[in-house]
This record gives C-alpha cells, structure tokens and sequence, in this order.
C-alpha cells in the first residue's frame, strides 16, 4: 500500500512537472476556450476548424502564440458544460466562447 | 473481519489517488496562472459538482452494497427535476411542498423497484432497466420542454447553492445507518450471502424494498438539487448519469459482488472521478481523451482494489501456515 502510495503521487508530481515544461515559450501565449454544447454535433467542428485557422493567422500577423481550447461534454448537458466553464475560468485563460 | 488501520482500507487507496490529483492541479495552478488551486475556491467547485452525483451515490452504494444495481437513478433524476419544475411553476405549488412532492415521487420509483427485485424476485438489472424508461417517459408525459425554475425561495436557493452540504448530510446520515443501526447490517448480510440472511431470519424482501427505496429518494434528491443549481428541469437532465453514479461507486471501492464498501468510499469515489475531469481539462487534454481516461480511471482503480485484495489473502495464509 505504501509502495502505492509513493508511486501515485510521483506520478502527480510528473505529470505536473510535463505540464510546467510545455508551457516554456520565447513568445506571448493566449489561450481562447471554446465551449460546445456537444462534441457530437458536427455543425460545432466547423467552428473548431475556423477558430484554429483564425487562430494561427492572428497569431502569425500579431506575432504571438494563440492556442484553442475545445472542451465539450461528450453528450448535450448543460450541467456538464458549465462545470467545464467555471474550470476553464479558473485557469485565467484569455476568453471562453460558450 | 475489521481492521481498524484506515490505511489498509480501501476509501484510503481512493483517498490518496485524490490527494495527488490535487496537487497536481496546485502545481499546474501555479506554473500556468502563478496563483494557488488549493486556496481558491476551486476546491469548494469540485465537491459542488461532485454533489449530484454523490448524493445519488448515497442511495446507489446501499443498493450495490445488497448484491443490486440500480440504472434507474438517472432517469429517476429527470424526473424529479420535472415534477420539481411542474409543480412549482404549473402549479404553483409553494416550496416545501413542491420539493416534497419531487422526492416522494422518486421514492415511489425506488419502492416500485425494490418491491420487484425483492418480493417479485426479478434480477436488479431487469426491474431497474425497466424503470430506467418509464422513469423517463413519465417525465417527457409531464412535460416535453425546459421549464425554468425562479430561486426566489429561500428553500430553492439553499438546496441549489449548497449541495454539497445535502451531500455530506445524506453521507453521513446512510453511513451511520448502515454501521450502526441493525437495518445496516441486515443489508451488509443480504449482499454477502443472501442465502444465509434469509435462513437466519433476515427479511430480505423487505430490506430490499427499503434498500431501493431509499436509492429512488437519493437520486429525486440528487435531480432536484441539480435542477435547483441550474435553474431548470428538464426531461434531459441526469441521462447517463447512472453509469456516473455506479463508476463513482466502483472507484470508491464498493464490491459489485455486494456486503463490502462503504457510502464514504462512494462519495470520494464520486468527488475523485469529478477532479479527473476537472485535471485532465486544467492540463488542457483533448475532450475525448478525457473520456478514454474516464473509463481506464474504472477500471485501473477496481483492478488495483482486487489485486489488493488477493495480496490481503496472501499474507494471510502465509502468517496462519497451511
């Protein structure tokens, strides 16, 4: 049990330690959270699809580093989905569209 | 067989995993936005969200603890949160009673559930698939549509806003009956050996009926807070949540063959699968990727429950010699 336990939170610290890594880049960062209400429509993928493009050229012409956020519950829930909201609002990111 | 020693149970195993999850959202909180994930009111979210499916856990590890599954308690939610929605807007019905109104309701679903598995002798599976339809058929009867629900009384907003209280209280009162009082350990008895309840008097029809009855009161209670925090019921809410509520369970280390878990191994079970979602989404992983990682998250923690348990098994023949 206690071998476990060790081996559970070093899995924690790495995992964190993977995602303070990644984040490690020369030009400005924004994150936009884009919030369906399913991710089985396939009306919202198009949205997903121009939100990337519009991002990399934003980001291009700016010279910053834009990064989309597509977070959704498998099945239409609202429950679910604000749940998602007030996470993503949580982490500060730059702007959510729900 | 108890042992006392909390680290040797199995809530403890769940207990750790959510421990680390945490932490690794406070060094994520850290790294990404410089502020504290512990310290905000993030923690507070987690056990609101958590809360649905916890209290709908309450009822759903009574009735797993007997050897049953209940898949009617999403159903059951909807539709509650229905007759919540019609009797206050509809007609009118004044608080108190149009929440009272929504948990008898759920309860008779319970009771109707308990009175087939137990004195019809129907499989939980079946009678609970059953249910699982009605449940939502009758709520799409009462109504087709989204009916907004005005948190103007002070009840509404109470049970919307704090349910997480309601958890801990459900929690706590279904815990303490089922160590202290001799309901609980006759469903203890019916779970671990049927048979054996019913050759020493046990009632087991009865205490089933019970056991699903209060499983029905539960997930009305669970659907009629989130339909409170929301502001709407609706014929939707809960669908699906009943695999939710019996993975809470599993993870929580509640035995699937019955007579072993306990309903604080359920809630932490039911808090940690929420704090999954709520990491995985932190650390910005794709949504379906989250759903893959859900579905290992079930079956790692129960593989790992009974591994353990086969090595408790092991060490006891070797200390007792053969």
């Amino acid at each position: 049990m206690t071998k476990f336990c060790c081996a559970v939170l070093l899995a924690a610290l790495a995992l964190a330690g993977c995602d303070a890594g990644s984040s490690s880049s020369g030009k400005k960062k924004y994150r936009f959270a884009l919030i369906p209400k399913t991710l089985t429509n396939e009306v919202f993928n198009y949205g997903k699809t121009a939100a990337e493009a519009t991002a990399k050229e934003i980001g291009a012409k700016e010279g910053c580093e834009i990064e989309i956020l597509w977070q959704a519950p498998t099945a239409a829930d609202p429950a679910k989905q604000a749940s998602i909201l007030e996470n993503l609002a949580d982490q500060k990111v730059a702007g959510i569209s729900v | 067989m108890t042992d006392l020693r909390f680290w040797r149970t199995r809530e403890f195993g769940t207990a750790i995993v959510l421990v680390a999850m945490l932490l690794a959202c406070e060094a994520a909180a850290r790294t990404r936005t410089g502020s504290s994930y512990l310290f905000s009111d993030s923690v507070l979210r987690l056990f609101q969200e958590s809360s649905f499916i916890g209290i709908a856990a309450v009822g759903a590890c009574a009735v797993i603890l007997s050897g049953g599954v209940d898949l009617s308690s999403g159903s059951v939610m909807g539709l509650s949160s229905v007759t919540l929605a019609v009797l206050a807007t509809k007609f009118g019905w004044p608080a108190i009673p149009a929440v009272a109104g929504a948990l008898a309701f759920g309860s008779m679903i319970g009771l109707l559930n308990g009175l087939l598995v137990g004195y019809g002798k129907l499989p939980p599976f079946i009678a609970t698939l059953g249910f699982y339809s009605i449940a939502r058929g009758l709520s799409f009867m009462f109504s087709d549509r989204r009916i907004s629900i005005p948190r103007e009384s002070a009840l509404f907003d109470l049970l919307g806003r704090y349910s997480f209280w309601t958890m801990a209280v459900a929690g706590a009162i279904a815990a303490l009956g089922l160590a202290r009082i001799s309901w609980g350990r006759y469903v203890y008895a019916v779970g671990g050996n049927e048979e054996a309840a019913l050759y020493s008097g046990v009632r087991v029809g009865a205490i089933k009926t019970g056991i699903y009855a209060l499983a029905g009161f539960c997930s009305a209670l669970a659907g009629v807070s989130l339909a409170l925090r929301y502001g709407s019921g609706y014929v939707d809410l809960g669908r699906g949540y009943e695999l939710e509520i019996i993975a809470a369970c599993a993870i929580g280390g509640v035995s699937f063959s019955g007579g072993e878990g306990s309903v604080v191994g359920a809630l932490l079970g039911a808090i940690t699968l929420q704090q999954l979602q709520n990491l995985l989404i932190y650390l910005g992983v794709p949504a379906d990727r989250i759903e893959i990682a859900y579905g290992s998250a079930i079956i790692v923690a129960v593989g790992l429950d009974m591994l353990r348990h086969k090595n408790v098994f092991g060490r006891w023949f070797r200390r007792n010699g053969s």
